[in-house]
């Protein structure tokens, strides 16, 4: 009796099992072997040497584009996570009715109804030399040069990048904030607390969670990004992915199935560090 | 340290609704006051208001003849217990009871020591470690309590703190917070919609009804002469009638040695259901016929519910050496007594 439960719930387990299997642990084996072989420019040979990851890890280009994709990601999490806070908190606790929230929530996602690349190119109009943002700055006379900094730069990555993913903190961090109990808000209140020790002492580390799921999403989808920092980097900016990608488009499958090893290593153990801070299944 | 509290023509608008309606009353500092009242009646907001968590739209709020009403609950000294208690669940319970100390600036050995010392007060000092959610309800409301009493509040605010709490609990931890109150000194006021629980807590009780104050007084003085018919019956335990139809005789029969009539025509009054007998006790009694639709065994007395020929309902409680089950049954008729002066008249 207790053998056959045991067996049917394995039964219920297997599609989903399948699924990762087929589409998600047999892929990444296969890079994992590929990264491995030999390659010359015409084809793939099948072998087992380290030169890959060798040149990867020697080569100063990898660390520069690690540090410029760490860069990224910093700066990225550090601003969606300042917006996306202050929005959840507007939203959660400064709307008072629930219809409103809703409405404004809706809103929120609004911009979702496009792609991302639709997303990044409304930007060039409007950062470029003779953008918007420049010709009405020059107008105003407040400069006289046009802006070089606005487009293909670090700063208009950055940006697509808060533009693209702040939702994936608001989200999470609107969850987490709607299950503080308001009387505790008004306990801390009543004893004496000002709004920032409030903000400090109860919201914060009670929206903890939510914050620690929302920088995941945003690091992960930052790191593994490289469509942005080619379309807003004008192709003169890198990083880690971009990197691989012009590997595949040299047909040096090996060297790019390396590096894209290393990259899942690093993102998984910065995931590993953030687990580690909170528990994330008592969210879901 | 001890905070007398009064209200003057305090008012509170929702949507232009006034839930609460120009109240007036003054509760004594050192006091255990109760507000009583349904639910929807005001009580709450009314705490609320002089915790100073919910804005008063027109009217003061005293505490020691102080005008505190456009005051934060810190500066007017006083503090609420929360009906869950709202502790916080990521902090310890000596940092719960502490926190009030931190966000003034005590230094963490000093607002350790007060919150340890608090927490013995309530009996809770080997629990200082855990977390709320570790706690039974008895003992979150223990914590809840250090937590109010440690800014030494003049006035102690709990909304509803005992119905969490299962019944057996309840009266455990009543009998506790009234001991705390009477060794502290320090003024109660105690939301409930349980005239038991305000009845045994209450040196001043205070009924309200949509808004307004129905009655104000000792449990005892309550109980004796409801002021109203809506007190009367909050209260329990009361008849509210009408001197018409088969009560109509009241309005004429005052009693043998006097002409004038006992109560008006149509007038209400109230009669207490343990002051009602079958038996006569004088002939100045007031005797009426009625019907017996139902008794239940309630162990110190039976509860026998009648209908009167004009079909108002009495309730009366009869003592169970005064109850014989053949009289006394569904379906069968009786004489019911009570004395001429324990008929109360309602003052509005």
């Amino acid at each position: 009796m207790m053998l056959s439960r045991q067996i049917h719930s394995y039964w219920q387990a297997l599609p989903l099992t399948l699924i990762l299997l087929g589409f998600l642990v047999f892929p990444i084996c296969v890079i994992l072997v590929v990264s491995f072989w030999d390659y010359n420019e015409y084809s793939l040979i099948p072998d087992f040497i380290l030169e890959n990851y060798e040149f990867l890890l020697t080569s100063k280009v990898t660390l520069k584009a690690y540090l410029q994709t760490f860069k990224y990601a910093f700066l990225s999490w550090l601003f969606t996570f300042l917006i996306g806070f202050t929005l959840a908190y507007f939203l959660a606790f400064h709307v008072r009715s629930q219809k409103t929230q809703t409405v404004l929530f809706l809103l929120c996602t609004v911009p979702f109804f496009t792609s991302n690349i639709i997303r990044m190119i409304s930007w060039i109009p409007l950062l470029g030399r003779n953008g918007l943002v420049n010709s009405s700055l020059q107008s105003s006379g407040l400069i006289d040069q046009p802006l070089d900094w606005l487009l293909y730069s670090d700063f208009a990555i950055v940006l697509a990048y808060i533009h693209l993913y702040t939702m994936f903190m608001v989200v999470p961090i609107f969850n987490s904030m709607m299950r503080i109990d308001r009387n505790l808000v008004e306990a801390a209140l009543d004893a004496g607390a000002a709004p920032w020790q409030i903000l400090k002492d109860i919201i914060v580390p009670l929206s903890k969670s939510g914050i620690m799921v929302g920088s995941i999403f945003v690091f992960t989808l930052v790191m593994g990004d490289f469509i942005t920092v080619k379309i807003m980097g004008g192709g003169i900016k890198a990083n880690v992915a971009t990197l691989i990608y012009n590997e595949i488009s040299l047909l040096q499958y090996p060297a790019a199935a390396a590096g894209a090893i290393v990259l899942l290593i690093t993102v998984l153990m910065m995931l590993m560090i953030l687990f580690r801070l909170v528990d994330v299944r008592k969210e879901l | 340290m001890s905070g007398s509290i009064e209200l003057v023509q305090t008012t509170k608008v929702y949507d232009q609704i006034s839930v609460v309606d120009a109240i007036n009353v003054k509760v004594d500092k050192g006091s255990y006051c109760c507000l009583l009242g349904p639910s929807g009646c005001g009580k709450s907001t009314t705490l609320r208001m002089i915790a100073g968590h919910e804005a008063v739209t027109e009217g003061d709020i005293l505490l020691n003849d102080r005008n505190v009403t456009r005051l934060t609950p810190r500066q007017r000294g006083t503090a609420m217990m929360f009906q869950d208690y709202a502790l916080f669940p990521h902090m310890s319970c000596l940092d719960n009871v502490a926190y009030g100390l931190k966000v003034t600036g005590v230094s963490k050995v000093d607002r350790y020591e007060q919150a340890d010392a608090m927490l013995g007060l309530v009996n809770m000092a080997e629990h200082a470690n855990k977390f709320p959610d570790q706690l039974s309800g008895g003992q979150q409301q223990r914590i809840a309590l250090a937590r109010a009493l440690i800014c030494k509040p003049d006035v102690v605010l709990l909304d509803e703190p005992l119905s969490a709490l299962d019944p057996f609990l309840r009266i455990q931890m009543r009998k506790e917070l009234k001991q705390l109150q009477q060794k502290l000194g320090l003024t109660f006021i105690h939301v409930t919609h349980s005239q038991e629980e305000a009845f045994a807590l209450a040196d001043q009780a205070i009924v309200m009804s949509r808004g307004k104050i129905e009655q104000v007084g000792s449990p005892r003085a309550i109980f004796e002469s409801p002021n109203t018919p809506f007190v009367a019956n909050f209260i329990g335990g009361h008849n509210v009638l009408k001197a018409s139809g088969s009560l109509e005789f009241l309005s004429w029969s005052a009693g043998s040695d006097s002409d004038d009539p006992l109560l008006e025509a149509n007038t209400s009054f109230s009669v207490r259901a343990d002051h009602i007998t079958t038996q006569p006790r004088s002939d100045k009694d007031v005797a009426v016929k009625a019907e017996v639709i139902g008794t239940e065994f309630q162990a110190q007395f039976y509860l026998v519910e009648c209908v009167l020929e004009d079909s108002q309902s009495v309730t009366c409680y009869l003592p169970e050496e005064s109850f014989d089950v053949h009289l006394i049954s569904s379906g069968k008729s009786l004489y019911l007594y009570w004395s001429q002066e324990r008929i109360n008249t309602f003052r509005c």
